[in-house]
């Protein structure tokens, strides 16, 4: 089954074609990657998916409907998530805050005026897992001011779990990661990814070649190879526009 | 170590629901203290003082809800105290002689023309959100000077009845002295600050806490950050016009100086001046605020220069304002007495 498909997704910026005619189509339960260099058109192709910028040409269909054009969070309640390239959280309140908010609001409570917060036993317990997830159980109390960079893309990454969505986008997750963090941080989308589809950028191909499914390659705006990471690292296009010397 | 702890207090990052927690018995012992005090004190002038105190402290906790909780700075707050204050009056005066007929009409009047104008307001912020409410405000303010007929324009409206108050038709209670008006106002005003601290402890609350942080997050979060505002600004507007509505039997007359943008100011300055990052940090502002007009006034009639003075030396040494401040050293004594 599909669960997303772009056609002809597109999007200028003046003259620039930050994003020309890409159709993409994801099966569900797929793990896909998109590389490409900086500048290519990632960021901007993932904020036309999720509603954050809207297309100059162009179609995205989920689950079968037309979504373009709806709003971002009507988007998340449909079941798309995504995390961001540049840490996107909650910066004055503290690392559990984060992530409790999030369920909140992935359950539909946060409409109750009235009720105290401490009565939210679930949510809270549901917040304390997904926070132990990301390895950040211990850090629950603490600001996020207190977070070293990899604990906050950890936190990101947790705020986005939280949703529970069926289709999940990560911008550069590992970017600015240890070592340590990298690896902990790619067994966790690992794990994720056998509950959902998962759509993803990532500079180090050694990641993309060890979980993706299927790489897409996006080159000055424009798709210039699909296919599975050995396909991939045989095409001569790709070596030529991307991989470059190297090959 | 130490720059953690003043940036967990002055940035209010403790747990949303506990942030009053701490602040539970003297909350209490304060209320205590403001039931007591007509008891131990018979002087009537300080009486009515500290009823205004109670009033503007009521406006000024409102008004947090947008600056503190959910980042939008309004510099309009006052037309909606202007508006309680006519509503209520009109109400009384033409519909019903009731106290009960006039705060609901208070409440009324203004969440409907939040409403109104929210929907304009809302979609700009920063910079922008706090021209559009001074704007607004100060529309309101023509209107109450120009349409004489309802308003009574530059003079404003007289005789403004306390009517005594039925308990469930057993007895009447009257509130048109002093004392009883006195202590009328800091009931209405104790349960509106109770209803206003739940909502703000709720996830709703939360919610807003975390638009006021990141917004763009807060939509990624599945949620129409436009609505959530929207509720925000209604809410604050209702419980800024309940302050009217008690501020002008308070007065016993009312003109369109109330709605004017410097009472909005001032507002923002008492806000600001008690700390914007606990709850009640606000009528800790109105109360300190009031009293120095009230001491300077003896002495100088340019009381706004002390006051503005005082203003730019918490903004300098004190930015999380007078209760920012003081938790902040408070956690020090306790920390240093705890090693
Ligand atoms: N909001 C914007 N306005 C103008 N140009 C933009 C905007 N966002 C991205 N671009 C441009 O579009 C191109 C693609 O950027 P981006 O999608 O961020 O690439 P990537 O994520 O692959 O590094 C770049 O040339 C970038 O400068
Ligand atoms: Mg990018």
């Amino acid at each position: 089954m599909t669960i997303l498909e772009t056609r002809k997704l597109s999007r200028r910026f003046g003259a620039l074609n930050a994003v020309s005619d890409v159709s993409l189509s994801l099966e569900a339960g797929e793990v896909r990657a998109i590389i490409g260099p900086n500048g290519a058109g990632k960021t901007t192709l993932f904020n036309l998916i999720t509603g954050k910028l809207a297309p100059t040409g162009g179609k995205v269909i989920f689950e079968g409907a037309d979504v373009t054009g709806v709003p971002a969070h009507a988007l998340v309640r449909r079941g798309i998530g995504r995390s961001f390239q540049i840490t996107n959280i909650f910066p004055r309140l503290s690392v559990f805050e984060n992530i409790l908010v999030g369920v909140l609001a992935g359950r539909g409570k946060t409409t109750n005026l009235f009720a105290s917060l401490l009565s939210f036993e679930t949510e809270a317990a549901e917040a304390r897992e997904i926070l132990d997830r990301v390895e950040l159980g211990a850090k629950a109390g603490l600001p996020v001011s207190a977070l070293s960079h990899g604990e906050r893309r950890n936190l990101e990454l947790g705020l986005t779990l939280a949703l529970n969505p069926r289709l999940i986008l990560l911008d550069e997750p590992t970017a600015g990661m240890s070592v340590e963090e990298t690896a902990s941080t790619v067994a966790l989308i690992r794990r994720v990814a056998q509950s959902a589809t998962v759509l993803f950028t990532e500079h180090d191909m050694g990641i993309v070649f060890s979980i993706a499914d299927n790489i897409s390659v996006l080159h000055q705006g424009s798709i210039i190879a699909e296919g599975t990471p050995e396909e991939i690292k045989g095409n001569r296009t790709v070596q030529v526009a991307y991989l470059g010397e190297e090959a | 170590m130490k720059k953690l702890s003043d940036a967990a207090v002055s940035y209010g990052s403790r747990p949303i629901a506990t942030s009053l927690v701490n602040g539970k018995t003297l909350t209490l012992a304060g209320f205590a203290a403001a039931i007591a005090y007509p008891l131990l004190d018979g002087n009537l002038y300080n009486l009515q003082l500290f009823t205004e105190i109670i009033i503007i402290s009521l406006l000024a906790l409102s008004l947090n809800i947008l600056i503190g909780y959910t980042g939008l700075v309004s510099l309009g707050h006052a037309a909606f105290l202007g508006i309680g204050a006519y509503a209520s009056t009109l109400a009384m005066q033409h519909v019903y002689p009731s106290i009960w007929a006039g705060l609901t009409a208070s409440v009324l009047s203004a969440g409907i023309v939040a409403l109104a104008i929210g929907v304009f307001c809302i979609r700009l912020s920063g910079l922008y959100f706090a021209m559009i409410t001074l704007a607004f405000s100060q529309a309101f303010y023509t209107i109450a000077f120009y349409w004489d007929s309802v308003t009574g324009g530059d003079d404003g409206l007289i005789g403004i009845p306390r009517p005594d108050i039925s308990l469930f038709g057993l007895t009447e209670i009257s509130i048109d002295g002093f004392v009883g008006y006195y202590y009328f106002t800091l009931v209405i005003v104790a349960l509106a600050a109770y209803l206003m601290w739940r909502i703000l402890n709720s996830p709703f609350g939360a919610i807003l806490k975390a638009i006021r942080e990141n917004p763009e997050r807060v939509e990624f979060l599945g949620l129409p950050v436009y609505r959530y505002k929207l509720a925000a600004f209604i809410i604050s507007a209702a419980f800024g016009g309940l302050a009217g509505g008690l501020f002008a039997p308070f007065q016993g007359f009312i003109s369109p100086e109330l709605l004017y943008w410097t009472k909005s100011g001032e507002t923002v300055l008492m806000t600001i001046l008690g700390g914007i990052h606990s709850f009640l940090g606000p009528a800790v502002g109105a109360t300190v605020l009031i009293f120095l007009r009230d001491t300077v006034l003896n002495y100088t009639e340019y009381w706004k220069i002390i006051v503005g003075s005082i203003l730019i030396l918490c903004v300098l040494f004190a930015p999380g304002g007078i209760v920012g401040f003081i938790t902040a050293r408070l956690s020090e004594i306790f920390k240093g007495a705890s090693k």
